[in-house]
């Protein structure tokens, strides 16, 4: 026993020996490295370090529906500084601060406390030629500045466009915690309205890393590194909107110093060809330095700039809601297109009065006719002969009061007064068929927005089958050149039987073509457009002029919305508007075909 | 009084240090996964958690688990360690054409590492009942078989450093069952002829020198005309078909050995890689840049580095003092462990003692070898400190069998 337990201790001893040695060439090396040449390696340390630099992808293009191209990007220079570097030097707050780059006590701020000392803090966001000249120039005293390119979006067409567009900005907490955190940091720069801000990811593309390697100085030694190497960035996705630019182009100026909206769709398919909101903005004021100052007067401007009003406006239909109280009234058998009225230019409900457009006696009119001279008397009756829930219930079935839940972000819902609703509002004695005959004129507290009177008019040429508003077309991989179309949805309003759809069209027709058609300035010969004019009474100032249409009354291929805000009356004002822009677009249509 | 005897089942002695290594490596893979931009990162320290924890569940498992039981599934857990091995052949490569990993439950597990434990505790078992001391040939074939086998498998996965930590406790348990110092001389005279062919190539005479002391080692053993001129053949043929079997490396095997013997030559090669571990260390000084203020950030983007470099970020943050306090640590342990073996009367616990050990011992010098420039980059984890969750989990089981054997020392 003893000898094993001595064997076994030798052995250990053996072991310890043989370990013990090892260990101490271990010791000794990490003497040799830490204390003998200490400072060497420390020299060595400070002399090379990677810096990782964010590439920031190429943001996707934006087309209009034949190629042209609406958005481009344009290089810009940002400047960004490396706290470790900047807080170990004298030279570069004193420059920045002393050439007026920035304020005093900005730089301290930015790079006080991250943690991240080696990564670069961005600074300024664009800087022009005259500054970037003059930091290169004295790149000697100033170690850790950096530059990084920017997207910028450059806008090379006259058309505006803004609305639909959007722009561009530094991406804040909220959109960083929705876009995702993997994605997206502080600084970035992303969409912040219309399809900038829906197409964000596919626009961005992905960022891409580049390692180099930087002296004391922060000067690049070497740009690569075999044990890391750069990753590349992909290039975002460029994308075909439905827009016609030439159209959109025509729109803009036709509504030019005024307020309003015009919304032009393909009848077919729901494509978007045109959406002007006026007033608008020059979306090149984006892309450029712009002072606090100034974003204040656009965004509080009086007249709403920012605002989409085609899609984000909630107005009063006026005249132009009278053909769902026809709709809903043939479609319930409430009536037939003969069912006549008597309108001597007033109605009286109770105490009250209401009358018709400048108190003008229609007489004895039909359906047709009733809507052709848009006559107020007979739709009052009518409303009261329909009732509020049918109204309401046809309301909604023409999707107004809920959002279309198009491809951009911007959209109000509008509002459909139920009787729950106005139950709510008024108490249920609160209200009466005073409100109701109101409402049956698309006045009171009927709201809808220009975009869904555009829609609604399309489903009512397509004899109920109503196709999603969309803006884009297709998006086009930057690397394979493939195009992915979007898909187009529509749905049917199958309640709605055909024969009732065509006897409104007929009278629609009768709006622009009768003699006494309120829509008789939209006539074109040889197109038939079929239309309704609204005259929305505004509690704020003069009225808002509508109308709205499609063409040819047959089997359209357009439709369209105009509204122009205290424009006055709809006919005057909105419906030579549709001549000409109508006429614009069939005439470039067939040239087009010709072509073909 | 159950308080009393649980504290009582625990040998302090290994467990503080490997707790306060823990720490240690903890601190170093924070700040190694610290300042980098893209977000991959410090998830990676709450995952080492996590299998830290496991392991510690691990690790008390085996400090339960009686002597006997485990001697009694010697066999059968070494035939099932085979299995892994095989099945793992046989998955998917990964990216980089290895195949080391099996996915079970989503989790990655690593059965190279399994394998270590159980071919130890078959080896344990085995010299046990043996007659080494006895330079019993069959025995030590056989032995030699038992380590093999795993060893083949693993190196066809393909994972050199690995393999070599096999050979590294065969070696130690030969001697430790009592082999015959000249048979161990005869095993190792080999590897040394192909260190030294190798060495050869830039100085010829290393080789021939080598031959020398060959000739006066076997004179002075004087074992017989057979055995001297066999030995003597068998390491000549060695040093002749070393450069042929040279050229059947893979090239980044090729690549690693090549840039170790010579890093400077090719700094933006994998040299660089322990170029920049020597700055980081070097620059570490005395006492060290402090925690999180390591600025060789160069270090920060590899990927291995949690794994090969991890205690050269260490040593630039704690410096030298941080080192020897670490180093001695591990010493504590490893020491502790051979400590353990020779008081143990169990024989199999003994043996399977000198095994663990020699495993510790073999990962920390070649794994700090390698990040001061001593060795190639091998690949080899550092216990308790590399991140990875199979190293870590079967690291604490093996301190858990440790404690077992020590506090059981008195029993058979």
């Amino acid at each position: 026993m003893d000898e094993v337990r001595e064997k076994l201790n030798r052995n250990k001893l053996i072991f310890a020996l043989f370990i013990s040695i090892l260990f101490i060439i271990l010791i000794c090396k990490f003497f040799s490295l830490q204390i003998l040449s200490n400072e060497i390696y420390l020299s060595r340390s400070e002399q090379n370090r990677i810096r990782e630099v964010v590439v920031e992808p190429a943001r996707g293009l934006i087309y209009d529906r034949y190629g042209n191209l609406i958005v481009d990007n344009r290089p810009a220079f940002s400047v960004s500084l490396i706290p470790y570097e900047v807080s170990r030097s004298k030279n570069v707050i004193p420059f920045f601060v002393n050439n007026k780059f920035v304020k005093p006590g900005i730089i301290e701020e930015k790079i006080k406390n991250t943690r991240m000392v080696f990564n670069p803090v961005k600074l300024i966001g664009q800087i022009d030629f005259v500054g970037l000249s003059m930091l290169e120039e004295n790149k000697l005293d100033l170690p850790g500045v950096v530059y990084q390119t920017e997207p910028k979006r450059y806008y090379p067409s006259e058309v505006r466009v803004s609305h639909v567009l959007g722009y561009i900005g530094e991406i804040n907490e909220k959109e960083i915690i929705s876009l995702g955190e993997d994605h997206y940091q502080p600084g970035d720069i992303v969409g912040k309205m219309g399809i900038e801000k829906e197409y964000e990811k596919i626009l961005h593309g992905n960022k891409g890393y580049k390692y180099i390697q930087v002296d004391a100085l922060g000067r690049e030694i070497e740009s690569f590194i075999p044990e890391r190497p750069n990753i590349q960035t992909v290039q975002g996705k460029n994308i075909y909107l439905t827009i016609d630019l030439p159209l959109q182009k025509y729109c803009e100026e036709l509504l030019e110093g005024g307020k309003g909206s015009i919304v032009v769709l393909n009848a077919k398919n729901g494509e978007i060809l045109a959406l002007v909101s006026k007033p608008d903005y020059d979306p090149n004021f984006f892309s450029r330095n712009f002072t606090i100052e100034e974003w204040k007067k656009l965004s509080e401007d009086t007249s709403h700039v920012l605002i989409n009003r085609a899609t984000v406006g909630e107005y009063p239909p006026g005249s132009a809601f009278k053909l769902i109280s026809a709709i809903a009234a043939l479609n319930e058998n409430i009536i037939t297109p003969d069912w006549t009225c008597t309108c001597p230019g007033y109605y009286r409900l109770g105490r009250r009065t209401f009358s018709c457009f400048r108190n003008t006696a229609h007489g004895k009119l039909d359906l047709l006719q009733a809507i052709e001279r848009s006559c107020n008397v007979y739709f009052y009756q009518l409303g009261r002969e329909i009732g509020i829930d049918i109204w309401a219930k046809y309301a909604k079935l023409f999707k107004f009061g809920k959002i279309s839940e198009m491809d951009i972000p911007e959209e109000k819902p509008g509002n459909v007064p139920t009787r729950e609703y106005m139950d709510g509002i008024y108490g249920k004695d609160g209200w009466t068929d005073g409100n109701l005959v109101n409402m049956a004129i698309g006045q009171g507290e009927i709201l809808v927005t220009p975009l869904q009177m555009a829609a609604f008019v399309m489903a009512i040429g397509n004899e109920g089958i109503y196709y999603k508003p969309h803006l884009v077309k297709s998006i086009e991989d930057n690397e394979t050149k493939d195009r992915t179309l979007i898909e187009v949805k529509s749905d049917t309003i199958s309640e709605v039987s055909e024969y009732v759809f065509k006897i409104v069209k007929d009278g629609m027709y009768m709006v622009v073509n009768g003699e006494k058609g309120t829509g008789r300035a939209a006539k074109i010969p040889g197109i038939n457009i079929g239309g309704k004019t609204g005259t929305a009474q505004n509690p704020h100032g003069e009225d808002h002029a509508w109308f709205i249409g499609f063409a040819p009354v047959d089997n359209p291929v357009i439709a369209f919305s105009i509204l122009v805000e205290n424009g006055g009356i709809g006919g005057a004002v909105a419906a030579p508007m549709a001549r000409k822009f109508l006429t614009k677009y069939f005439r470039d249509n067939v040239i087009i075909a010709k072509k073909n | 009084m159950k308080k009393k005897s649980f504290v009582k089942k625990i040998d302090f002695i290994f467990l503080i240090p490997v707790l306060l290594i823990i720490v240690a490596g903890i601190l170093a893979l924070y700040s190694s996964t610290y300042s980098v931009v893209t977000s991959e990162t410090s998830s990676l320290v709450y995952k080492q958690i996590t299998w830290i924890i496991i392991g510690l569940i691990a690790m008390f498992v085996m400090i339960f688990i009686p002597i006997r039981v485990i001697y009694a599934l010697s066999y059968p857990l070494y035939i099932f360690g085979i299995f892994l091995l095989v099945t793992v052949l046989f998955i998917d490569r990964d990216t980089s054409g290895a195949s080391r990993w099996i996915y079970l439950f989503g989790f990655q597990f690593q059965p190279s590492e399994f394998a270590k434990i159980t071919t130890i505790i078959a080896l344990s078992r085995f010299l046990t009942e043996s007659k080494i001391s006895q330079n019993n040939i069959k025995d030590i074939v056989i032995s030699f078989m038992i380590v093999s086998i795993p060893m083949i498998l693993i190196r066809e996965q393909p994972d050199l450093g690995t393999s070599l930590v096999f050979a590294a406790f065969l070696l130690p348990l030969l001697f430790w069952a009592d082999l015959p110092i000249f048979s161990l001389f005869v095993i190792i005279a080999p590897f040394i002829s192909i260190v030294a062919i190798s060495l050869s190539t830039s100085k010829v005479y290393i080789f021939l020198i080598w031959m020398v002391i060959l000739t006066v080692i076997l004179y002075l053993a004087k074992k017989g005309i057979w055995v001297t001129i066999s030995n003597y053949i068998v390491n000549l043929a060695v040093g002749i078909t070393t450069p042929y079997l040279w050229n059947r490396l893979k090239p980044y095997q090729q690549e690693r050995i090549k840039n170790f013997l010579n890093p400077e030559m090719d700094p933006r090669g994998a040299g660089y890689q322990i170029l920049q571990s020597k700055t980081a260390i070097g620059s570490g000084g005395f006492r060290g840049k402090g925690f999180l203020h390591g600025t060789q950030s160069q270090l920060r983007f590899l990927p291995e580095q949690q794994r090969d470099f991890i205690f050269s970020v260490f040593g630039e943050e704690f410096g030298f003092l941080g080192v020897i306090t670490i180093l001695g640590l591990y010493l504590i342990i490893i020491l502790h462990g051979f400590n353990v073996a020779s008081l143990s009367k169990n024989r199999f616990a003994g043996y399977v003692a000198v095994g663990i050990s020699s495993i510790f011992f073999i990962h920390v010098f070649v794994n700090i070898g390698v990040t001061v420039g001593l060795l190639p980059v091998t690949g080899l984890p550092l216990p308790f400190m590399s991140y990875g969750g199979s190293a870590m989990i079967s690291f604490l089981a093996m301190v858990g069998l440790l404690i077992n054997i020590s506090v059981n020392r008195l029993k058979y």
